[in-house]
């Protein structure tokens, strides 16, 4: 087994590949460049990053690179699958809510005066694409922001590459990509954190070839005149979402689905939630309501080690 | 006539105690040699308290089984084989 860990996006970064062999090796040590690269494109707190420049660029087609092609072709699917509750056309109701830095240097307290952006655009029909030019049009008041979804594409995205030199897993800061069972044809362990005592793990799941990933509002979060904000923005209130739901995970075919259907999940709140997740076989899910509840989808059980 | 009969009487006499010392002889020797038999058999049986030592080649000395006595907050049973350690851990992000 080769593994590295590293810090990018905001979050401890972890690859590994059930392989011992030199070219495993050489790749692994590639995975912590490739996440350079891609926080250089999708960051929206790197000023010079490629999503920057596509945002401060509103009102005219800019061509774009392939990673930011991919994330928001795969945020289109994502607004498809959740039924447009997940859009990264949150940036502005974001920063109303003072989410304007990266966490990691968030006060605990903002003064700014906050007000609803009851507007927000579908993804699809608001920002314009030519194929042929592999070019974005972003109108004047919408700028965008993939947030989770470009770490679940990430851990994505790295899984497959590593996947030529063995069965690979890739958490990005917690949503993880896992390219297909172990060497030895054992499942994975992966814990589920307890967000009321982070140092345990409230679970431990048998994965193999999914993405998983867990959205919740027991971390980002801040006071703001009072009020207490977080990151997960309710597109039909403009506002952080008011749920039930402290933390959602959700098991699915890769990262990037389970991070739209986590994100979506705490966002309808706990009962709609788990009609959700009991409505769509391809889901599996856990969710760890604020007032200590667990809730578990009965696709949980192929999935919960024992 | 009386030099006669002294003589016989004399004869007699001989053969009487001939005979005694023969049975004398005889029933010394027979008991004489009893007893040296059983002093020799005892001394060649050998003591049941000696030690006895095995030496064993090219083989480890067995080891006697260490016996401990059973703790009260010792399980019965095991208990079932726990998850292993998760290689991660799934969580909201965080640095």
């Amino acid at each position: 087994m080769n593994q590295i860990e590293f810090h990018a996006m905001g979050s401890r970064m972890l690859a590994m590949v059930d392989s011992n062999s030199i070219p495993a090796e050489h790749l692994l040590n590639q995975v912590p460049v490739w996440f350079e690269e891609w926080e250089n494109v999708l960051s929206r707190f790197r000023l010079d990053s490629e999503l920057s420049r596509l945002n401060r660029s509103t009102g005219m087609p800019v061509a774009v690179s392939q990673t930011l092609w991919d994330v928001f072709h795969g945020s289109c699917a994502a607004e498809t699958w959740t039924d447009g509750l997940v859009r990264p056309t949150v940036l502005d109701a974001l920063l109303q809510a003072g989410y304007d830095r990266s966490f990691d240097f968030m006060p605990t307290s903002v003064s700014m005066a906050s007000s609803a952006i009851l507007n927000l655009p579908d993804l699809s029909t608001a920002v314009g694409w030519d194929e042929s030019t592999h070019s974005l049009f972003l109108p004047e008041s919408v700028h965008l922001d993939f947030g989770g979804m470009a770490k679940g594409w990430s851990a994505q995205q790295a899984a497959i590459r590593l996947a030529e030199v063995g069965p690979a897993l890739v958490d990005a800061g917690g949503d993880i990509a896992i390219s297909g069972i172990r060497s030895d044809g054992d499942a994975w362990p992966v814990g589920i954190l307890d967000p009321f005592h982070p140092d345990r793990n409230l679970a431990t799941l048998r994965l193999g070839a999914c993405g998983v990933a867990t959205s919740g509002v027991d971390y980002h979060r801040w006071q703001q005149d009072g009020q207490l904000r977080h990151h997960i923005i309710d597109p039909r209130t403009g506002m952080s979402a008011e749920t039930d739901v402290l933390t959602a995970t959700i098991i699915a075919a890769d990262a990037v689905r389970a991070e739209a259907e986590a994100k979506a999940v705490v966002i309808i709140g706990s009962r709609s939630g788990m009609e959700r997740l009991e409505a769509d076989p391809e889901l599996a899910g856990v969710l760890i309501l604020q007032n200590g509840e667990i809730l578990y989808s009965h696709t949980m059980e192929n999935f919960l080690w024992k | 006539m009386q030099n006669k009969n002294s003589h016989r009487w004399l004869d007699v006499q001989i053969v009487i105690m001939t005979l005694a010392m023969t049975v004398s002889l005889a029933l010394w020797n027979l008991f004489a040699s009893k007893n040296q038999t059983v002093t020799q058999t005892q001394a060649t049986t050998p003591s049941l308290s000696s030690p006895q030592v095995t030496i064993y080649f090219g083989n480890p000395a067995p080891q006697a089984p260490a016996i401990t006595a059973p703790s009260n907050d010792t399980p019965a049973i095991s208990a079932p084989s726990a998850a292993p350690m998760p290689v991660t851990t799934t969580r909201s992000s965080r640095p």
